[in-house]
């Protein structure tokens, strides 16, 4: 007994130990476990808690906003779109993927897409190091139609953004054009580049200071004059002399901004801004303004010496129509004499021509957004250079210099950097002014004279109150020197008169004589009849309505003429 | 006892009938989610779609295109200085230059009332007024730069071509009427005429409404034009303003059989009238 207690006590004890040991083991792992599961949970609803709270969406949202353009739009001033980014179709292969007979592919692709031959289609489709190769972008909805139709899973059809201009050639040295990669390349697309592709921004359209309704016109006007008269070239803008806006700005041989690429150098340069001209007679209102403002011209009775040409060293001044006798200023002007200009430089002196010169920026680069060219400045200001800058040769600068200066003249003498964006009523540039009120006054007087009766007839606008100057410079040859035959003639306006609201300019480079311009080549024949039809066209879009009744007084300056007087008014 | 042996049954039923119905109402809100996504994507493509479409539009409708089909087919001109009329009484000076005219259009309602008797007869506008066939031509130019001049307010519409139209008319609703006669002459054609003579006899009474009109500058234009090319001179005078308006008509192409079914009720209107 004694032996099966001792038995059964020493038993239970190992027996039962390990048992009780074993539980809380067990014991312990369990909770071990749930606390692993306990634990993991913990984490998961924490991240997930985090995530919940932290994550930004607003971000995500923006960035992936289909609304949003890849590129901002571009828009005239009345909202109209220039240049919008769409999405056009890109056919594409996977030369690996192709499970079709390459060479009977080839065949079809060259057929449908007569660019590149079939050989060529055969050698992008057989290379197989490449995984993916453009086949036609952008290609119209009608060409992936008939490659879709092919039926070959190796062919794939995305959707780009892709730049369109949907005025096609309007307007296009102005908007300028991109490039794959490369964004704005030209024009305003370059100025404008960093607005139109930042995020913040490129919801919101750009609005230029062009007016589509008129650069049409002027581009119709100008392509039209250029075609007849088979001129090199011409150029045109239409400036507000208010506020320096741009309203329309043209250059031909026009280019087409989406398809840049295959225009030539020649249509590419915008010759409103980049190209430099010696504007000829035009610069005469210029210098007789100064003249008053230096007090050379005290009077508009002041007359001058043009009875005979005058030698300066080798070089003779002369006159295309010599009036033989002493002439006044409103003479001068509707005559347009060379000599008397010439004497009226030569009083003024070197340097106050060059102040007046300087003071409208002639020497430096116009001020404007996109592409300008350098002004020719002469080194030497002798007196054959000071008295011929007085009619408007030896100073080389864009059209765009002379329409700001000619605003500057007729808008109370204040002038404002030239713009091509569009300007909030009443946030134009301050301006500096260079001339008195009254001497613009009495230029504007004077430009409506040289349209009334000399040598802008051909200008006038029954009705709009044209004011202008006609300039008819000679090109310079290759070989240095002028070549008479060859003419950059300009007409510079300003319309109306009698409270001047836009400044119209056209340029025609190097017209041939033809029948439709009487067999001349000078401004009166070229470019002011093509100024005369903008402004009979564009002057109601602008808001001036013609009306005969009003004009700006001309009669102290000249006493109106007999008989011819009447057709020249109307 | 019973009772309370069910509860822990009936509590595993609340709670799940409760947790169903969480789930039911998440999985609604979940839907009614999914609902707006996808009307929002519905709307973002129905906005690119419209931007597509503008952009196609603005690119057929192009200023360059529309001035070459100008150029090629309607010949408009801008209008010239003498047309834009800024006072009342330059306006009734602009209408009244010619007074013979408007006599000889009395002279041609009176050849009306004749033909009158055969109503409705196509022929009839050719037999009855012998003495007035030569006078009668002329007159028809005149009352076309009526027509052309009077797009204010009140317009009338004596002119035989468009008599049909209603006298209130849209300036593009010319351009149409004369490219529609211009297409098909026909039975339909015969039909305007006799409208016409009804129409012609109110025409005093809006001789006397013009001095009211408004001078509206754009549209009293090409009264120089008119002369030399009468047939054109409506769609001339009345698209010559908005040169958008007849190059929308062009653009959407809308053959001439839509255009007459759009014209045809306000033509029994008139007639009636």
């Amino acid at each position: 007994m004694a032996t099966l207690a001792a038995e059964a006590r020493r038993a239970r004890a190992p027996v039962e130990q390990p048992q009780q040991g074993g539980l809380a083991l067990t014991y312990h792992r369990l909770m071990l476990v749930m606390l692993l599961f306990v634990g993991v949970t913990l984490v998961i609803v924490g991240r997930l808690a985090m995530l919940q709270v932290f994550t930004d969406r607003t971000a995500h949202a923006a960035a992936v906003d289909p609304l949003l353009p890849a590129r901002g739009d571009i828009v005239d001033r009345n909202g109209v779109p220039l240049a919008r980014t769409i999405d056009a179709w890109a056919i594409a292969a996977r030369p690996r993927d192709i499970i079709g007979d390459r060479a009977a592919l080839a065949q079809q692709l060259a057929r449908l897409m007569p660019e590149r031959t079939a050989q060529q289609f055969y050698a992008l489709l057989s290379d197989r190091r490449r995984t993916f190769v453009y086949l036609a972008r952008p290609a119209a909805p009608e060409l992936v139609q008939a490659v879709n139709a092919l039926g070959e899973p190796g062919l794939v059809f995305n959707r780009e953004p892709e730049r369109l201009y949907p005025q096609t050639a309007l307007a296009g040295h102005v908007i300028g054009w991109t490039a794959e990669g490369r964004g704005g390349i030209a024009g305003m697309e370059k100025v404008l580049q960093d607005r139109l592709v930042d995020p913040a921004q490129r919801g919101r359209p750009v609005a230029l200071s062009l007016d589509t309704r008129v650069q049409a016109i002027l581009e119709s006007e100008l392509s039209n004059g250029v075609a007849t008269m088979q001129a090199a070239g011409g150029s045109g803008i239409v400036l507000d002399v208010d506020t320096g806006e741009v309203v329309a700005m043209a250059s031909a041989p026009i280019i087409n901004p989406n398809d840049a690429g295959r225009a030539g150098l020649e249509a590419m340069m915008n010759r409103a801004t980049v190209g430099v001209y010696e504007l000829g007679s035009t610069f005469k209102p210029i210098t007789i303004a100064a003249a008053i403002e230096a007090g050379v011209v005290r009077s508009m009775n002041q007359r001058y010496d043009a009875s005979a040409p005058i030698q300066v060293g080798r070089f003779r001044i002369r006159d295309d129509h010599p009036m033989g006798r002493a002439i006044t200023i409103p003479e001068l002007m509707v005559h347009s004499s060379n000599i008397a200009t010439a004497r009226v430089a030569d009083e003024m002196g070197p340097e106050r021509m060059q102040a007046a010169f300087r003071a409208l920026g002639f020497n430096t680069m116009v001020p404007i957004e996109i592409e300008r060219g350098r002004p020719i400045w002469p080194h030497d200001w002798g007196r054959l250079t000071v008295m011929t800058s007085g009619y408007g040769h030896g100073v080389a600068i864009s059209p765009l210099h002379l329409a700001l200066a000619y605003a500057a003249l007729v808008n109370g003498g204040t002038l404002r950097p030239a713009t091509l964006l569009r300007v909030e009523p009443g946030h134009a540039a301050p301006g500096r002014r260079v001339y008195q009120e009254s001497t613009s006054y009495r230029i504007r007087q004077l430009l409506r004279l040289v349209v009334m009766r000399g040598t802008g007839r051909n200008a006038n606008a029954p009705g709009f109150r044209v004011g202008g100057k006609t300039g008819t410079a000679e090109t310079v040859s290759r070989t240095g020197g002028y070549n008479r035959h060859q003419n950059v003639s300009t007409f510079a306006a300003a319309f109306p008169m009698d409270a001047p609201r836009y400044v119209v300019l056209v340029m025609i480079d190097s017209a041939r004589p033809t029948a439709a311009t009487s067999g001349q080549t000078t401004a009166a024949w070229t470019a002011a009849p093509i100024v005369s039809r903008v402004i009979s066209r564009a002057g109601p879009l602008l808001g001036i309505i013609p009306d005969m009744s009003r004009d700006i007084p001309t009669g102290d300056l000249m006493p109106p003429e007999r008989g011819n007087d009447e057709n020249a008014g109307h | 006892m019973i009772a309370r042996g069910f509860r822990p049954v009936v509590w595993v039923f609340m709670i799940g009938v409760a947790v169903l119905g969480c789930y039911m109402l998440n999985l609604r809100v979940a839907a009614e989610r999914a609902e707006l996504a996808k009307l929002d994507r519905q709307i973002i493509l129905a906005q690119q779609n419209i931007r597509a479409l503008q952009t196609e539009v603005g690119t057929r409708s192009r200023i360059p295109q529309l001035e070459e089909w100008n150029n090629d087919v309607l010949a408009l001109a801008a209008p010239v200085t003498g047309q834009y009329v800024q006072q009342n009484v330059s306006l009734a000076r602009f209408d009244t230059r010619q007074p013979q005219i408007s006599d000889q259009a009395e002279v041609r309602m009176a050849s009306a009332e004749t033909g009158a008797a055969p109503a409705g007869d196509a022929p009839a506008a050719t037999p009855a007024p012998q003495r007035a066939v030569a006078a009668p031509r002329p007159p028809v130019q005149a009352e076309v730069r009526r027509a052309s001049l009077s797009v204010g307010p009140a317009a009338p519409a004596p002119a035989k071509r468009e008599a049909a139209a209603p006298p209130r008319r849209q300036p593009e609703r010319a351009v149409r009427v004369a490219a529609r006669d211009d297409i098909r002459p026909g039975p339909r054609e015969e039909r305007s005429r006799t409208a016409a003579r009804d129409e012609r006899r109110p025409a005093p009474v809006r001789t006397a409404s013009r001095d009211e009109r408004r001078p509206a500058p754009v549209r009293t234009a090409t009264r120089d034009e008119r002369r030399t090319t009468p047939a054109r001179t409506t769609g001339r005078a009345a698209a010559a303003p908005a040169r958008g308006a007849s190059g929308r008509l062009l653009a959407s192409q809308r053959p001439a059989r839509a255009l007459r079914k759009d014209e045809r009720p306000e033509r029994r209107r008139s007639a009636r009238d």
